[in-house]
């Protein structure tokens, strides 16, 4: 049994900055868990927790049957895969993997086998013998890699260990380790910034911000069902379009629209008329290309971006742009952002299909899914479409 | 064609003139010294040299141990006051060692290590001021990932300096090392005080006393000066890679 579990975990720094503020959250054994958010948001210092490699100043982690909150790290039987590798610079790579198993005194036959096997795994044959500044990125990688697995430990912890590689490598590299968790199975917490990454690799993630879990779930749930205005903006790429608006019995108005509502979905009865609405860019298309039926709107647009499966269209509204601030999202403004900086206005983004004949300057009718629109609270953030048990495991 | 062959006979000349000057350069250099090696019954070379070396090593080997341990301490343990602890060391630097060598003296001389290496085992234990500033320094900016990745790898604290912190730190251990040997080699004020009983002395006493005086004909002063000098250049030679390495690393010309 390698199941995490952490209750109330906390972690100030020197000068009253909370890095980990109250975490609860198990990680059941095998699963892959990983943990995502913005620069600062705390995600690394809880995996240096869960390593032993910083304290805990409240709280309580588990490993499996063991309370390991104030066990040393050489003894929580977990490895560590680190941004930047960490690889001994001054021992070849046969040394970097065996370095693990010769501290631990495995006898010399064992040892030799399990390297010979990382080896096999993970292609490192013809690299054993050299050093790691004689090394590519992806392969010190996976020597990293390597060095993790050969010690055979309960919990594999990984701090970001793709930043490092250049677009198409973190790709190959991003199926590399979703095949070897598939074929070691090995409880393992993966860290990235990344919420591409997120989604791609993990069985379940949690966001966090500012130390604190926003929500945990598998990453199709965090994408369709995000519990706040942060989650909905940081997950999925480009991010929720958001604007202000007021329900008006079936319908909503924003931007000087009027949308009718889907009979499913819509805020409860009782909820403030002033909403947040968010709209994921492929819930719009080209009235040329859209299903008969769902209702339209006319935007000026903007910019549109040929990415040949796509058309990504970029579209002026007559609204307050919904600031970033206002979400939480630590990230510098997006190039579209950028772009608007002058305007106020809010910046709508569209996937359309490859064909349409929307450009630059031009007034295009657009389709929206209102089955798919998001509610949120203007004064909380929260979701107003409710805390469903089945989609929301962990809601600040 | 003319001039190929002109070129082609300077080259030759002038590779004919460097080596007449070579030979030269050898035999004023060497000269003395073969001379005086016949000579070497009538001077305490084989003993002095013996004393120069057991100091100047056990110091140079004891200092440089201690420095990276307290160096390893000030940069990476989590004790509270160790940065004022840190200051207070520093500032012993400030303080000229002739101010303390007579009380030193005095301790020693009560101890009855005088004329013995024993002062300077325990000042190579006790490490200086300038090698732990060095070391903790270097320290300070080493990857914290590679003390992180060898404590989960299963080290405790001592096995971390010596498998991890060590074998990365050749190039200061160089320089902490070039430093005190040099230190020692070259205090002739110390080793005649502290050695000042002993007929034989050490390398720096003897030849000090045997300068201006002619013991066994042309060259001999000549003689313990050249011998002198070669252990210091050896040493040099052996650990001035790392020196180099150093050099070009802090300047961030290189990774």
């Amino acid at each position: 049994m390698s199941t995490i579990v952490l209750s109330e975990v906390r972690k100030t720094f020197p000068g009253g900055v909370k890095a980990v503020d109250g975490i609860d959250l198990t990680i059941e054994s095998g699963e892959f868990m990983v943990l995502v958010g913005p620069s600062g948001c705390g995600k690394t210092t809880l995996l240096r927790m869960i390593a032993g490699l910083d304290g805990v100043d409240d709280g309580v982690i588990r490993l499996g049957d063991r309370d390991i909150t104030h066990v040393e790290p050489r003894e929580r039987d977990i490895a560590m895969v680190f941004q930047n590798y960490a690889l001994y610079p001054h021992m070849s790579v046969r040394e970097n993997l065996s370095y693990g198993l010769r501290v631990r005194k495995t006898p010399k036959p064992e040892l030799e086998q399990r390297v010979a096997e990382v080896a096999e795994l993970l292609g490192l044959h013809e690299l054993l013998d050299r050093r790691p500044g004689a090394l590519s990125g992806g392969q010190r990688q996976r020597v990293a890699m390597g060095r993790a697995i050969a010690r055979r430990p309960q919990v594999y912890l990984m701090d970001e260990p793709l930043s490092n590689l250049d677009a198409k490598l973190r790709v190959r590299v991003r199926a590399d380790l979703a095949r070897l968790h598939a074929q070691l199975g090995v409880t393992t917490v993966y860290v990235t910034h990344d919420q591409v990454e997120a989604m791609q690799l993990g069985g379940r993630a949690a966001v966090m911000r500012d130390g604190r879990i926003q929500q945990v779930g598998r990453p199709q749930g965090l994408y369709r069902d995000p519990v706040n205005l942060f989650v909905a903006s940081f997950i999925g790429s480009p991010s929720m379009n958001l604007v202000r608006g007021e329900i008006d019995g079936d319908a909503i108005h924003f931007a000087g629209h009027r949308v009718q509502l889907d009979e499913h979905r819509r805020p409860p009865a009782g909820s403030p008329g002033q909403v947040i609405l968010g709209i994921r860019p492929e819930d719009f298309e080209d009235v040329h290309f859209a299903p008969p039926g769902l209702p339209t709107i006319d935007v000026p647009v903007v910019l549109v971006e040929d990415l040949g499966p796509e058309a990504l269209a970029f579209f002026a509204l007559d609204a307050e742009r919904v600031e970033s601030e206002t979400l939480g999202v630590a990230a510098a403004g997006t190039d579209q952002e950028a772009m608007m900086a002058d305007d106020r206005r809010a910046l709508f983004s569209a996937t359309l299909d490859p064909a349409t004949s929307a450009r630059r300057g031009d007034v295009c009718r657009l389709t929206v899914n209102p089955a798919r629109f998001h509610f949120f609270s203007p004064y909380d953030g929260k979701s107003l479409l409710g805390a469903d048990a089945e989609r929301v495991e962990a809601v600040v | 064609m003319t001039a190929t062959h002109t070129r082609a006979g300077r080259s030759r000349l002038s590779s004919l003139a460097l080596a007449f000057l070579l030979l030269f350069g050898g035999v004023v250099f060497v000269g003395p010294l073969v001379v005086g090696l016949a000579h070497l019954s009538h001077f305490p070379y084989g003993v002095a040299l013996f004393n120069s070396l057991v100091i100047a090593i056990s110091f140079t080997a004891l200092s440089t141990v201690s420095a990276a341990f307290a160096g390893y301490a000030f940069a990476r343990s989590r004790v509270r006051w160790k940065n004022i602890l840190f200051l207070f060391v520093l500032s012993t630097l400030m303080v000229p060692w002739i101010v303390t060598m007579i009380p030193q003296y005095v301790l020693f001389y009560r101890l009855h290590l005088i004329n013995t290496p024993w002062p300077w085992v325990l000042w190579g234990i006790q490490g200086t001021p300038l090698q732990i500033f060095l070391f903790r320094q270097f320290y300070a900016t080493f990857p914290r990932e590679l003390e992180d990745a060898a404590a989960i790898d299963g080290s405790g604290r001592l096995r971390i300096f010596v498998d991890i912190f060590v074998p990365n730190s050749k190039p200061v251990i160089a320089i902490a090392a070039v430093w005190a040997f040099i230190l020692v080699w070259g205090d002739y004020l110390t080793q005649d005080l502290f050695y000042l009983i002993d007929r034989n002395g050490t390398l720096l006493t003897r030849i000090t006393g045997l300068i201006n005086v002619d013991v066994a004909g042309g060259g001999l002063s000549s003689l313990p000066l050249a011998l002198y000098a070669i252990p210091p250049v050896i040493f040099f030679v052996l650990v001035q890679r790392y020196i180099t390495q150093t050099v070009v690393t802090t300047t961030g010309i290189k990774g």
